[in-house]
């Protein structure tokens, strides 16, 4: 399949880079509303498919090392798919924690900023410990946030303290690959 | 958004190093740790700057849980719920499935292959293939995939034995139920794919329903747009399908901000011989269109973008490797 390079809206040496230059102008202008579109089917709500075309194109805007885009639209719908399960997932999330908040006796309960910096700490440990086997996942966690003990761990998961330790340099590589 | 961003990337840390840094993250806090370790892993932080960022990554990731400063356990709660647990009937299921296995003589299947000879259709590599099967369904194949069937009279089996299918299932009172090594797929008048890795398999569904079994774990129900992993033991969190259809039809492999190693590995199932690339260069992220017909274009797109260079031996030998 020959596809027309002429009509490339990033530069495929990737000078449109980081600048809005012309090709994200063109890519923008072009595709933007029928973006939008393509959001709203998938979230059936049109504030939110407007939030997530801009986030879209900020994406885009953002990545510096891209190499070429033969057919834009396809591109596109890549990118606001990696957007769109970031936000389902986010929302999953943080209804989850607000009803564990529900539960919790008001005197605990922490404020509306707090909230916000946990929720957006949970989506980023969350997108870290993403595809690991549950049970590296749990010693993780349970290591981290409740501090047990790597003896403690190995029983509450039934292995051995050299597998927990397996587990946890495990899920700490990943999270060190992933985060920045 | 500054028009005038920095373009400097940060040089990636070697997976070696991070390997270091994640072993002297577990080991200090294993409380084995002694004073001469301390001093080992203080030398350790001191010997290079790539050994001093890598340690401030962990420090990092340190720092995010204390920011998280769970009292409540609310925080631990979600990110459990999070997970999936494998299911409890596991046992019943697998003798289930056993069954299922006998009923239909799939054991027949499990003398050691040479795998594509048993198989009713295969592609080479490089290759895609349409066909349909003998309900009238139709199936695509990807590149160096192979499918069996058998149909009877209660039900169609088809077996993904290696790669990746599009199948868009013909009405028939029977169901149609797609086997991989981590489980099956039972559809209902459906188009969807699927993919066999090595230790998963993907499903995504383009339209109707589908119900997902592990093997060992409790099945889901998968409605159009959406798309699930699964190993033997559980299915991942159900996320949206990948929108743009099977972009692999076309010929086009369509990356967001990925991994060099990604990309390479899917370039290396369309070509011959052996595709790679060093562990220097391995954790560079890369976006944009590439084409699967052709992967040396796709390697001159890459080499064009990122520094680094594309060495050939021989026809059936390239690696990508720091310039």
């Amino acid at each position: 399949m020959e596809l027309e390079l002429s009509s490339l809206p990033i530069e495929p040496d990737g000078a449109a880079r980081t600048a809005a230059g012309p090709g994200f102008t063109a890519l923008y202008r072009d595709h933007h509303r029928w973006l939008q579109a393509w959001l709203r089917r998938r979230l059936g709500c049109g504030v939110d498919a407007a939030d997530l075309a801009q986030d879209t194109f900020v994406r885009v805007l953002a990545r510096r090392d891209v190499a070429q885009i033969h057919e834009p639209r396809a591109y596109l719908t890549t990118v606001a798919h990696g957007v769109l399960v970031n936000h389902l997932r986010r929302r999953d999330l943080e209804r989850a924690y607000l009803l564990e908040l529900a539960q919790t006796p008001p005197a605990l309960q922490p404020d509306v900023e707090t909230r916000a910096i946990v929720i957006e700490t949970l989506c980023e440990i969350d997108a870290m410990l993403a595809g690991l086997p549950p049970k590296v996942r749990a010693a993780f966690l349970f290591a981290q946030l409740e501090g047990l003990s790597y003896a403690d761990i190995a029983t509450r998961l039934k292995v051995s303290t050299s597998s927990v330790k397996q587990y946890l340099h495990k899920a700490t590589l990943q999270c060190l690959q992933t985060c920045h | 958004m500054p028009a005038d961003l920095p373009l400097t990337v940060e040089a990636p840390i070697p997976i070696e190093v991070l390997e270091q840094a994640a072993a002297w993250f577990v080991h200090l806090r294993s409380g084995e740790a002694t004073q001469a370790d301390r001093q080992r892993w203080q030398d350790w932080c001191a010997a290079s700057t790539e050994h001093r960022r890598a340690w401030q990554r962990a420090e990092a990731l340190a720092n995010r849980f204390d920011r998280l400063d769970d009292r409540t356990g609310a925080a631990g709660r979600v990110l459990d719920l999070a997970a999936p647990t494998p299911g409890r009937r596991r046992a019943a299921r697998r003798l289930a499935v056993a069954a299922g296995a006998l009923g239909l003589g799939w054991l027949v299947y499990r003398a050691p292959p040479p795998r594509q000879w048993l198989a009713d259709q295969a592609t080479t590599v490089g290759e895609r293939r349409h066909c349909v099967l003998a309900d009238g369904s139709r199936v695509d194949l990807d590149t160096d995939s192979a499918i069996d069937w058998r149909f009877d009279a209660e039900r169609r089996w088809v077996r993904l034995r290696h790669g990746r299918m599009l199948i868009e299932t013909a009405h028939d009172p029977r169901p149609l139920v797609v086997a991989t090594d981590q489980g099956e797929i039972q559809a209902l008048g459906t188009r969807f794919s699927v993919r066999q890795d090595a230790a998963a398999s993907r499903v995504d569904l383009y339209e109707g329903l589908l119900e997902v079994r592990p093997l060992d774990g409790r099945p889901a129900r998968l409605r159009a747009g959406e798309s699930a992993r699964f190993t033997q033991a559980q299915i991942d969190p159900i996320r949206p399908a990948d929108d743009n259809g099977p972009t692999w039809l076309k010929g086009l492999m369509v990356a967001d901000d990925l991994p060099l190693s990604e990309l390479v590995a899917e370039l290396d199932r369309y070509r011959r011989g052996h595709l790679g690339c060093a562990p220097a260069v391995a954790g560079l992220r890369i976006s944009g269109v590439f084409r699967l017909d052709d992967t040396d274009a796709a390697l001159s797109a890459i080499a064009r973008t990122l520094p680094v260079r594309i060495q050939r031996v021989g026809p059936y030998w390239t690696r990508i490797d720091a310039r």
